[in-house]
């Protein structure tokens, strides 16, 4: 056995194990605020994974026009030149007209929210490290007015709530993730149940506690229901895939496909009241 | 200097993670380099540098995903502690066995990250934890391993052996 392993070590490390443990439980998703150095920490971050997430943007741009270079190579040099820029410039022109489209969809969104809500436009800037949650970080903070327990929503629907914050960035737990549970109903039955986050398939959800006589049929569209004042009421969550009965008998549950495309989340909005 | 440089590196690792490494999805699952780095340090220098490192990188993963502080830097510790364990009983130079080693550690390690987090309250899913995730990591991190071990190792000959 390695020196590492001299007598006594093993009750220091079980006792390392258990105080780490504790601090762990004490600091889990549903403390209010983040502790001084986390906060340090990600105020140092968020500028840098702003930076790459750019970067990662812009090389997409530089493959767009590497591929055109090589096109137009075997035409002539000036011909080649030229509609490099054009490309370049085609392609710029399409990613804004495309952002315009989202922004536009976004302030629809806007909109159509119920007085007494306010929102705060925010980019993702990047994702969890770990493959256990589904959370992003977006580039708004406590400067920006946001606080935890905050919903956030894009064009499509219900992304999630902010769930910690510093002063520039803030980490946004999906309603993907199975600690975001929501309360929703269905659309046109008005049928209650809670919406969480489901292991496989991935990127579905499921809703579950639904009534056994409850009227559930696929396709039909799950809404947020507004109960505990988190969530704004009738905020698009999903659709009905497919109907289940729970392991218990008496409850029934339903696969919701999201109306949000979690592996393509640019622009969304923070609500606030 | 050593230790700055290896800690700068780590946050490069830590941004990658968060930033472009989603877009490397496979099976479900994005690597996890942080882990690699772990395992690969405890292999090459042993159990008190598999600690170390796995601390060190934990608590970093902790501070950043702002849930749980301390279940990365626990399960990343005792990952490189095990790891650290086999490390001067396996030949480095045999490419295979650090690979196979990888894949048990990453199975280890989110084994323990499913066990520790269910007793200290996260949800956890453990038949669904296996398919969606554990095992989709190791055989994951098996394929790119040989890729991120034969520049890990030369770079451990030429900086890291003989300058402690």
């Amino acid at each position: 056995m390695p020196r590492f392993w001299g007598k006594g070590k093993w009750a220091l490390l079980l006792a390392a194990v258990i105080i780490v443990l504790l601090i762990a439980r004490g600091t889990g998703t549903e403390r209010a605020s983040l502790s001084p150095v986390e906060i340090l920490f990600r105020n140092m971050l968020a500028p840098l994974e702003s930076g790459a997430t750019a970067v990662l943007g812009s090389t997409r741009t530089l493959g767009d026009y590497l591929q055109g270079y090589r096109d137009l190579v075997q035409e002539n040099k000036e011909l080649k030149k030229e509609a490099a820029r054009l490309n370049e410039e085609v392609n710029a022109l399409t990613e804004a007209q495309l952002e315009n489209v989202r922004l536009r969809q976004l302030l629809n969104m806007q909109e159509s929210l119920k007085q007494g809500w306010q929102s705060i436009p925010a980019k993702v800037i990047g994702r969890d490290t770990s493959n256990w949650y589904h959370s992003v970080t977006i580039n708004r903070g406590t400067d920006d007015g946001l606080e935890k327990g905050m919903a956030v929503i894009n064009q499509d629907g219900l992304v999630g709530q902010v769930i910690s914050v510093s002063r520039n960035s803030a980490e946004v737990l999906l309603i993907l993730d199975k600690d975001g549970a929501v309360g929703c109903l269905v659309q046109l039955s008005r049928t209650p149940g809670v919406v969480e986050g489901v292991d496989r398939p991935r990127s579905f959800l499921r809703m579950i506690h639904v009534p056994q006589d409850a009227e559930l049929k696929e396709n039909q569209v799950v809404v947020t229901s507004g109960l505990g004042g988190v969530f704004p009421s009738g905020l698009r969550v999903g659709y009905v895939v497919s109907i289940t009965v729970e392991p218990n008998g008496l409850m029934k549950q339903a696969l919701v496909s999201p109306f949000v495309d979690f592996d393509r989340l640019e622009e969304v909005l923070v609500l606030k009241r | 200097m050593r230790i700055f440089i290896f800690s700068a590196f780590v946050l490069l690792n830590l941004i990658l993670q968060a930033t472009i490494l989603p877009a490397f999805t496979f099976g479900g699952v994005k690597p996890d380099l942080l882990l690699i780095i772990v395992v690969f340090a405890a292999l090459l220098k042993g159990t008190v540098t598999g600690v170390k490192v796995g601390f060190f990188v934990g608590l970093v993963q902790d501070i950043l995903s702002g849930k749980f502080i301390g279940l990365f830097m626990l399960t990343k510790m005792l990952t490189g502690l095990c790891v650290g364990l086999v490390e001067s009983k396996i030949f480095k130079e045999n490419y295979l066995v650090p690979i196979v080693i990888l894949f048990l550690a990453t199975i280890l390690h989110e084994f323990l990250f499913m066990f520790f987090g269910d007793l200290i309250g996260r949800t956890a899913y453990w038949a669904q934890g296996w398919t969606s995730v554990v095992l989709p990591l190791a055989i994951y991190h098996a394929c790119i391993g040989p890729f991120l071990y034969v520049p890990a190792y030369k770079v451990y000959v030429k900086w890291w052996r003989n300058k402690d």
